[in-house]
């Protein structure tokens, strides 16, 4: 059993709803996402992309190995979860993450990742973000599912050494090999309000 | 200052302590009326570095928790970090009480020489930073920290750079660890950072092996400490380039 994300980056326009959603709904501070919107400057008067993306639940998740606290679990339906009380804030997980999901907070010296909005998940209800999107860009499900539930779906499961779980609308991306590192790349002009 | 200046403490300064074993283990140490002195200073090294470790953490009261994953280089720093001071401690108290134990000495370089591998390793499996995430990280830490252990080491073993043995390891270090400067700043430079000072260090060092071998023929007092300095130096520019993200 897989679960993961789709993120429709031809239809996102950056309103960037989905990334405050998610901040507010687990109630973290200023600064602190765990789903961020990348803006991609894809040059030669193209324009650009917009990805929201959060953690990709990988199959061959980098933070599971590199936490010395072990802090991170594969749970039974795919989705990579953290145990934030027995963080210590070395931000391996951070540094390991070839999306750079986890988000260290300062104030608290402690990192914080998504985790499906596991709670809303066992009420019934869809991830934070999922909801928030006003043009319904970002689908959560079981992979097999969301990854027909749109014309132009890419897996990027094969791109990156940790097989994420996210689909793609890719728009007017040439490839996916962005997405080996989209933060470090010099094409992602805004990384959602965080440094690398 | 760099933002990860308490690891840039830690690798330096217990690559260092680590790296003078592996010499010290193996060459005759000069008789002196303070054989504990060496040890003490390995382990003022060690227990610095520690500090700093633990400066980096945002919850540092929690590092008791860091042992139980076997796959994370931090749980093998830690591990190899303690087992390494374990030995220097066993060693300090047999040299205060004037007995010299050789196998303690070897098991302390063999534990000190994982820790390198450890910080090593560590780097290698942060893949979310393309600058470190690759193999080049063991040789730069690896030899770092014999390099820079040669550098201490000089100072306790018998004959010092004079002796054949001590100046053809540190030279052979010296020299290798200003190949793995220049290898890590090539791939530095591949992901597009700035270079520079990466070849700044590996000339710094080339310069101590230079002049490392000219000490061996001079009686000048200022050639130890000059290559001493160069070594340490060079090191440190380049290291503290690698934590410049």
């Amino acid at each position: 059993m897989a679960i993961g994300f789709v993120s429709n980056i031809e239809g996102c326009f950056g309103c960037k709803a989905c990334q405050q959603a998610c901040e507010n709904e687990h109630l973290q501070n200023i600064g602190v996402y765990n789903r961020r919107v990348r803006r991609v400057d894809l040059g030669g008067g193209r324009g650009q992309a917009l990805v929201s993306m959060s953690c990709n639940h990988c199959d061959d998740p980098q933070c599971l190995k590199v936490c010395p606290v072990g802090a991170y679990t594969k749970m039974e339906d795919g989705s990579v979860i953290q145990n934030h009380d027995r963080c210590i804030g070395c931000k391996s997980c951070v540094m390991a993450c070839p999306f750079h999901a986890p988000c260290y907070d300062e104030a608290e010296g402690a990192v914080y990742k998504c985790d499906t909005c596991i709670k809303r998940r066992k009420a019934g209800l869809e991830p934070r973000c999922v909801v928030t999107c006003p043009a319904g860009n970002i689908m959560f499900g079981e992979l097999a599912e969301i990854g027909t539930s749109m014309k132009g779906l890419a897996s990027i499961h094969d791109t990156v050494a940790t097989h994420p779980n996210l689909f793609v609308n890719s728009g007017k991306l040439d490839d996916l090999s962005l997405f080996k590192n989209i933060d470090g790349d010099p094409k992602t002009i805004d990384r959602g309000g965080i440094d690398f | 200052m760099i933002s990860e200046f308490p690891l840039f403490v830690f690798t330096l300064l217990g690559g260092m302590g680590a790296g003078a074993y592996l010499f010290t283990a193996f060459l005759p140490r000069r008789e002196s009326d303070k054989p504990w002195l060496f040890p003490a200073i390995v382990l003022v090294l060690l227990a610095v570095s520690g500090v700093a470790l633990l400066g980096h953490l945002g919850k540092p009261a929690g590092m008791f928790n860091a042992f139980t994953n076997p796959t994370s280089g931090i749980t093998l720093e830690g591990f190899t970090s303690m087992i390494f001071g374990l030995l220097v401690v066993i060693d300090l108290v047999l040299a205060w009480q004037k007995k010299d134990v050789a196998i303690v000495r070897m098991l302390a370089a063999v534990a000190g020489l994982l820790l390198m591998c450890a910080m090593g390793y560590t780097y290698y499996t942060f893949i979310g930073m393309p600058q470190w995430g690759t193999v080049e990280c063991f040789p730069l830490f690896v030899l770092g920290g014999i390099a820079t252990g040669a550098t201490l080491a000089a100072f306790f073993v018998q004959d010092g750079y004079r002796g054949a043995s001590l100046a053809a390891g540190a030279i052979v270090a010296l020299a290798a660890n200003a190949v793995a400067i220049l290898a890590e700043g090539a791939h530095f430079a591949a992901v597009g950072i700035d270079a520079t000072p990466f070849i700044c260090g590996a000339v710094l060092v080339v310069v101590a092996v230079g002049v490392a071998i000219y000490g061996r023929k001079s009686d000048a007092s200022w050639v130890l400490p000059c290559a001493i300095a160069l070594a340490l130096v060079g090191t440190a520019v380049a290291r503290y380039a690698f934590y410049l993200i």
